[in-house]
């Protein structure tokens, strides 16, 4: 580490030291937003490129742009994945703003020739590991249940895998589902599914973007091992008042939008509610109509341009799931953000953003019996204050700085009853815990065809009293106890995370990247489950607690084939996980206030291939992904100190992603998946106990489910063109030959025999057609 | 409980189901499992030493004969048992007093199994009641007892709860401690084991030690019987036996009670 970091810090200084005087000639700026032409909305990461002197920019998160180039006269090309890209000569003897705006591009019905521009963002970007999906892609997949969910489109991507079936989970290049930091309008959301994953908390109606970075992630990120993923919620159309909607079978969701104060702002407001519950009520069984099982959830932003320098945005969420299960318990859960931003352009090439931001989850539990009743109420809540400056030195060279400052507030649990329900009171104590971070990065074009990306993340976790803080020794059994009062410093983990990444430019046609990447995450979600329940647990980094870490060293190459018809990559990843959490056999971490005493830790590693394979254009579009990994574990408490696949151990993972477009209404799509069964624990025997068999098991993890695959298939029709109200039909069938996956494969002994013991498969789909109907105006 | 809810979920949901299929597995070396118990009700008391088999053998568990048994306790006592038939071993000389520790140790072919037990004072059963339930597709219809006792205030103490039909032992295995109710009256709906009208029902309420309560938690999540989902890992229970035995030994003090069920809704 200590070679990189000297390596690192030269080039960082020369880079503070002499921005942008590389030549004495003078030089302006290229600024502005790009934006859509239909409803103004921001696009994030378009690229804007000068051609006679090979240099460019991208937009940022808030589709700002700005690009520094000596006085001259340049064709400048802004283009956007699946837009029709823009060209102009400009004239660059003075600063100019030019916010511009890029049309979406109709259906590909004749075979486009491919001008080299349009796909080779690809090759140039300093980014690696990173996925992103465009908007029109994921609508014309095949969804379960007619819900279209970004969360199940990207595990169609390289390095990225479902929990389970049907789950909105994800494991990115071997972490667990907890590792991802997921951030909506910058928020953290410390639960993004609905129904225990089924769905997840993002309503596609409501979403601008989505990016995942599972490989270099940028120094602004940090507090997750494993990935970032970045959802943006919409603006809001800010040309003409409009709304869009569905009727699915389970669901519907209603978005409206529009401009207000004369185009000065734009708003947008969404909301979703599943009804399966309603069908209960129409059962006559009253052991199932006195259920309900539902969720809802409203996104709401807004925002307000004050003159050319500034802009304001405030944006939320607010989700809840109901569940109840007649009169005798209920459980709900949910998600709330808030975020206030500003935006505000010091100069033509200094860009802020400041932002407030409040998220919080909790849950609540009830169990009723007559007139003793129990209350479980548990939340995580935050308040976060960053501040991001982005500076364009040059066209070849870009400053991003910036800090965070977060206040985390953790209730583990509070539990009451009243009656003669037979528990006592339980007020766990609340954790308090303060995070700060300060990151500097330069992107830098060292050549033509050399450009690097590199920086520093300095993190601070401090532990804050009031607080009793429990030793344990080996066994777990309390030593000693401290008690640390008000905001009394308990523990501060300083950690330093260096990032860097390196794109060589090998041909036209081609370019090499390599990347390292350091992560520590200091919260900790105590959960063996695989589903992402409503009753997970966060605890901090501690005494006891070690921040996890990870170091992640990847390398890739990207080419483009047949004048950029197709595009591929290989990617190959090293990845070494260390102070990884699990917990003790038969742990006990209900309302525990000693709950540490229950955890084991370890280390893990990851690494495998990822091979891309994209066909953009063209009629038949979609891609195959393909990824070769491993994701191990060693505990010295787990399996004899031996290491053991870790759950979320794929080793093969296959996508087919193919799209027809038929004419200017029909589309039809399919996807078939594939993947190794997932790393269980079998018995390799049994004993008797009593009068019962117990399994016997002899290792962790040392079986597999039987591989899964699945077909789904999709026809969307689309609207007649120029009408008001336009309305689409999508037909999805999913698992079409009705393939009976594993959930989970359990052994039992046989109903009336117990002499036999038999192994039995619970699978949750077979073949599910859904039909939804969309429509805009 | 998170399993309960999966499982609630899918099926009010969801055409979840289920199929009966052949998994390959292993067959691992023969390990020894032994069980015993020694109680404050009078003997004979009984330690049954067997082997680990394949998973899908039909044939009972194969005994292991000729192993030498006995028990000690704290005060320097000790009573060997003699071996009736295969694999069980019997002794009726003694009776176990609360308050005592008894100590098992077994010879097996040269090797060693030892393990220590503490016999915590009995809890009374305070009464039982029955009521009925309608029935879903996760529990039988029927009459389910409700057990009441007190929790002994200021002393940690574990439980465990056994069912018997007439003489036939329940396969549930129910355990808890009193982490969350020290010194509160106990209602407890014995959810899981179904009754009819005219059943009778004897409820033994056993006050066990820590190290027993721990294998019969982790046992109960492993318990063949017992449906396991993806939801943990599982893993063999934490024995308090040395030498890599499976099984156990405990020193348990129990009281009883017994109810005849009866009509009503």
């Amino acid at each position: 580490m200590k070679i990189c970091l000297a390596y690192l810090l030269p080039l960082l200084l020369s880079g503070i030291l002499f921005p942008a005087t590389g030549s004495c000639q003078e030089k302006f700026t290229l600024s502005g937003y790009v934006r859509d032409k239909d409803n103004g909305e921001e696009l994030i990461g378009a690229t804007i490129y000068a051609e006679e002197v090979s240099q460019g920019t991208a937009t940022n998160r808030y589709g700002f742009y700005s690009l520094t180039l000596p006085a001259g006269t340049y064709t400048i090309m802004w283009q956007f994945l699946g837009y029709e890209p823009l060209r102009e000569k400009i004239v660059l003897d003075k600063n100019i703003r030019k916010d511009v705006e890029l049309t979406l591009q109709e259906k590909n019905i004749q075979e486009v020739i491919v001008k080299k521009e349009n796909t080779d963002q690809l090759l140039r970007s300093t980014e690696m590991g990173m996925e992103r999906i465009s908007a029109q892609e994921i609508k014309k997949l095949p969804v379960l249940m007619g819900e279209q969910d970004i969360l199940k489109s990207i595990q169609l991507l390289p390095g990225i895998s479902a929990v389970n079936e049907g789950s909105s989970g994800l494991y990115v290049r071997g972490g667990n589902s907890s590792q991802n930091l997921i951030l909506l309008d910058e928020a953290p959301v410390y639960n993004a599914s609905h129904l225990l994953g089924f769905f997840s908390i993002f309503n596609s109606d409501a979403i601008n973007s989505v990016k995942i970075m599972k490989g270099f992630v940028s120094p602004s990120y940090g507090g997750r091992l494993s990935s970032v993923l970045d959802v943006k919620m919409k603006e809001g159309n800010n040309k003409k008042f409009s709304g869009s909607g569905g009727l699915g079978l389970v669901s519907s969701r209603l978005l409206l939008e529009g401009p207000y104060a004369k185009q000065r702002g734009s708003f947008m407001v969404a909301g979703r509610r599943t009804y399966a519950d309603l069908f209960l009520k129409m059962v006559p069984d009253t052991n199932i109509n006195r259920n309900s099982l539902y969720f809802y959830d409203f996104n709401a932003k807004a925002n307000y341009r004050i003159g050319k320098k500034d802009r304001v945005y405030l944006s939320g969420y607010f989700g809840r799931d109901v569940f109840k299960f007649r009169d005798l318990f209920g459980i709900d859960w949910g998600n709330q953000t808030l975020t206030a931003r500003w935006n505000h352009l010091f100069s033509n090439r200094l860009f802020l953003n400041s932002s407030l931001i409040y998220s919080n989850y909790n849950y609540n539990f009830n169990l009723k019996n007559g007139d003793a009743s129990f209350a479980l109420h548990s939340y995580i809540r935050n308040l976060n204050w960053k501040e991001d400056l982005q500076f364009y030195a040059s066209g070849r060279s870009t400053f991003r700085f910036g800090l965070k400052s977060n206040y985390h507030l953790f209730l583990p649990g509070k539990a009451a009853s009243t009656g003669d329900f037979p528990v006592n009171d339980v007020q766990m104590e609340k954790r308090h815990a303060w995070e700060n971070a300060v990151y500097l990065s330069h992107e830098w074009k060292a050549t033509p065809d050399i450009s690097v990306r590199y920086g520093l993340r300095f993190a601070t976790f401090t532990l804050l009293g009031p607080l009793h803080v429990y030793s344990f020794d080996t066994l777990g059994n309390t030593t000693d106890t401290t008690w640390y009062s008000r905001n009394q410093n308990i523990i501060t983990y300083p950690v330093l995370d260096p990032r860097f990444l390196i794109n060589i430019r090998t041909s036209p046609t081609s370019s090499l990247k390599f990347s390292f990447t350091g992560m520590h995450q200091f919260l900790h979600l105590l959960s063996n489950t695989t589903s992402g329940t409503p009753l997970d647990l966060w605890v901090p980094s501690s005494p006891h607690v070690k921040p996890e870490t990870s170091l992640q060293v990847s390398g890739g190459y990207f080419f483009l084939l047949h004048q950029a018809m197709f595009e591929a990559s290989v990617e190959v990843y090293y990845k070494k996980m260390d102070h990884q959490i699990d917990y003790k056999n038969g742990a006990n971490i209900f309302l525990n206030e000693e709950v540490e005493s229950q955890l084991v830790f370890g280390r893990g590693e990851a690494y495998g291939a990822e091979f891309l394979f994209r066909k953009n254009k063209g009629r038949l579009h979609g891609w195959i992904s393909y990824t070769l990994s491993r994701s191990l574990r060693h505990f010295p408490a787990i399996n004899n100190g031996k290491t053991y696949p870790a759950k979320q151990d794929r080793i093969h993972d296959l996508a087919l992603v193919g799209i027809y477009d038929l004419n200017r209404r029909w589309s039809f799509s399919a996807t078939w998946v594939y993947y190794t069964g997932n790393a269980v624990t079998f018995p390799s025997g049994k004993y008797i106990f009593e009068n019962t068999y117990i399994n016997y098991f002899t290792e962790r993890n040392g079986y597999r489910t039987p591989p899964y695959h699945r077909l789904d298939l999709n026809a969307s029709l689309g609207p007649k063109k120029k009408r008001k109200w336009q309305s689409s039909w999508d037909f999805s069938i999913y698992n079409v030959y009705a393939r009976k996956n594993a959930y989970s494969i359990t052994f039992r002994t046989k109903e009336n025999e117990p002499q036999i013991t038999e192994a039995v498969k619970l699978y949750l789909f077979s073949i599910v057609p859904t039909v939804t109907y969309n429509f805009k105006f | 409980m998170k399993k309960i809810f999966a499982i609630l979920f899918f099926t009010l949901l969801f055409t979840s189901c289920e199929e009966v299929i052949y998994v390959p597995l292993n067959s691992a070396d023969p390990a020894i499992v032994i069980e015993g118990q020694v109680t404050n009700y009078p003997g004979p008391y009984q330690v049954r030493i067997t082997t680990t088999t394949d998973f899908y053998d039909p044939s009972t568990v194969p005994p292991v004969n000729n192993a030498t048994v006995y028990v000690e306790d704290d005060l320097g006592h000790s009573w060997y048992f003699t071996e009736q038939r295969p694999g069980y071993y019997n002794n009726d000389q003694f009776t176990g007093e609360p308050g005592r520790t008894y100590s098992l140790n077994v010879k097996v072919k040269d090797r060693f199994y030892h393990a220590t037990s503490y016999m915590p004072p009995p809890v009374s059963i305070d009464s039982l009641d029955q009521g009925y339930f309608a029935g879903t597709r996760f529990a039988d219809a029927g009459y389910y007892i409700i057990l009441y006792f007190t929790d002994p205030p200021d002393t940690t103490n574990y439980y465990r709860i056994r069912l018997y039909k007439g003489d036939q032992a329940g396969t549930v295995i129910y355990v808890l401690d009193d982490q969350l109710m020290d010194g509160n009256p106990v209602n407890l709906l014995l959810f899981g084991s179904a009754y009819e009208a005219g059943d009778t029902a004897v409820v033994e309420l056993q006050s066990i030690d820590e190290k027993v309560y721990r294998f019969l938690l982790t046992l109960s999540n492993v318990n063949a019987s017992s449906p396991s989902g993806p939801e943990y890992t599982p893993a063999n229970p934490e024995t308090n036996l040395s030498g890599e035995a499976l099984g156990y030994f405990g020193a348990v003090s129990l009281s009883r009670d017994t109810i005849i069920l009866t009509h009503s809704k």
